[in-house]
């Protein structure tokens, strides 16, 4: 039986090791996606969490948590101007 | 059964994924590591029941992808972005399209309820997630704001000295 702390400790280990990417990789296109990966491993957890709900407020919570976690790396696309900052 | 080794496989699938993104010396090797990172989350999300958490990651990843597919040169190469690219991102736009109806509509999978997690028996609502939240796992929960702050002003920090270091070098 999977339970949401198997959900949690996976999470755990994809956010590290998302983090990892982040701060290990000099290229900023493939540390973006480090972010991103870190940051949906956090809402896989959270969602976890939330599934044993059946009402709609726990799939709405879901469905923002899900795009709250895409707003930093698409910030960061656009604010780092990665076109120009991917020749470094 | 079935669905503990669903969950096996697909954590195997994305931490290996994680993993060739982190030793990836290429671009489209980075954009196809984070691709099968994001079959996986999706996956897990339909075995959460959350059809419509797993569509929205899914379109969000993909735009993500082709984003950086199509408009970062690689570091590596110093290729110019693919606009010939394009043309493959739109022959596979009908294809997410149908992924993500699919996914909505739960042909994925679809799980019984005996199979869904449980968390907090007896909890009914969102409601109890927070006053659980904000009162047994306050310290817990402190704790982990407290720790990603700690982590956004260390990757802050580091990639600020790494630009200095390389304006330095010029």
């Amino acid at each position: 039986m999977i339970r949401p702390v198997h959900y949690l400790l996976l999470s755990v280990l994809l956010w590290a090791l998302g983090l990892l990417v982040a701060i290990a990789r000099r290229d900023r296109a493939v540390s973006t996606l480090g972010i991103a990966c870190s940051f949906q491993a956090v809402t896989l957890a959270v969602a976890a969490l939330t599934s044993s709900f059946q009402d709609w407020g726990g799939h709405v919570f879901t469905l923002v948590l899900v795009t709250v976690s895409a707003l930093p790396p698409l910030l960061g696309l656009v604010l780092t101007r990665i076109p120009r900052s991917g020749r470094d | 059964m079935v669905v503990t080794a669903a969950f096996v496989m697909l954590a195997a699938l994305s931490l290996a994924a994680i993993l060739a993104l982190l030793v990836s010396h290429r671009l489209a090797s980075a954009v196809t590591a984070f691709g099968l990172y994001t079959a996986a989350l999706v996956s897990m999300y339909v075995m959460l029941n959350l059809h419509a958490a797993a569509a929205l990651q899914l379109v969000i990843n993909a735009s993500l992808a082709a984003a950086l597919w199509l408009g970062v040169p690689d570091s590596e190469t110093g290729q110019a972005p693919r606009s010939s690219s394009a043309w493959c991102a739109l022959a596979a736009a009908p294809l997410t399209a149908l992924a993500c109806w699919s996914v909505v509509q739960g042909r994925l999978g679809e799980p019984t309820p005996d199979q869904m997690p449980v968390w907090a028996t007896g909890a009914g609502s969102l409601q109890a997630v927070g006053e659980q939240l904000l009162s047994t796992y306050l310290v817990p929960f402190l704790l982990v704001a407290l720790l990603l702050l700690v982590t956004v002003a260390a990757i802050s920090y580091l990639r600020a000295g790494r630009t200095d270091e390389g304006k330095g070098g010029r």
